[in-house]
């Protein structure tokens, strides 16, 4: 059974599920910064940050539900979750899964974790986001199509900008 | 003042949470129609592939040779 729509969602949610990554990391790096938009308290741009990552795990299920389902793609249900076994491109992918599905999950019990807990794994952030990307480029089959491209370019210039500016040197008064 | 403070910040999360929402899911259509259109390009470009005659295996066999008679 051949569902090309299937396959379609699959390959769009993946590269949506990267934009709304990269927008979760970028505004939590703002959080960090204490950038929040005029007249408004840290707490949006904390909220926002949230929302996007919930956002973005959604979008992830739905790539990882349609990969599985559809037969072209060839992903076993075991391979979305444990990144062994498989090639590496696939491995990249799930091993970003699980890294934001830990995220995701010590933040939304962040009240039962240490602070230090909930920050080293917090901190893998940065590590799944290259995870991703390097899947997507490694095994999306739109990575040489121009809108895909351009996608990675952006999500690649919008992550590095903000990890500059983080590391940026803060002027005390 | 600090309750409509808080008010309008609830407004704003809500308003960027739902652009994201909308914004997300335009996208899924649109990448979608983007890898639906890519796939048919590839298709249709590449040339269907024709079977080449199978060519009929001539004999080289040495004739045989005739023994004349005398």
């Amino acid at each position: 059974m051949t569902e090309p729509a299937v396959w379609y969602l699959m390959r769009a949610s993946g590269v949506v599920s990267l934009l709304l990554l990269t927008t979760s990391l970028a505004l939590g790096i703002a959080t960090t910064t204490r950038w929040r938009p005029t007249g408004a308290r840290l707490r949006v741009t904390t909220m926002v940050h949230r929302n996007a990552a919930l956002l973005a795990v959604a979008f992830l299920a739905v790539h990882v539900l349609t990969a599985v389902l559809d037969p072209d793609a060839g992903v076993r249900a075991v391979s979305a979750l444990v990144p062994f076994g498989s090639a590496w491109s696939l491995a990249a992918g799930t091993l970003a899964l699980d890294l934001v599905i830990a995220l995701v999950a010590t933040s939304l019990g962040r009240r039962r974790l240490s602070f230090r807990a909930w920050r080293i794994v917090h901190w893998s952030a940065y590590a799944a986001w290259p995870l991703a990307v390097a899947h997507g480029l490694a095994m999306g089959t739109d990575a040489r199509a121009w809108w895909s491209a351009l996608v990675t370019v952006a999500c690649i210039s919008v992550a590095t900008g903000a990890a500059s500016w983080r590391l940026m040197p803060v002027s005390r008064p | 003042m600090a309750s409509e403070q808080r008010t309008a910040d609830d407004l704003r999360i809500r308003t960027a949470t739902r652009r994201l929402v909308i914004g997300s899911l335009a996208a899924t259509v649109a990448f979608g129609g983007l890898a639906a259109a890519a796939t048919h390009r590839t298709s249709a470009s590449t040339p269907a592939q024709t079977q080449t005659p199978v060519q009929v295996q001539q004999s080289f066999d040495p004739p045989v040779a005739q023994s004349g008679g005398s």
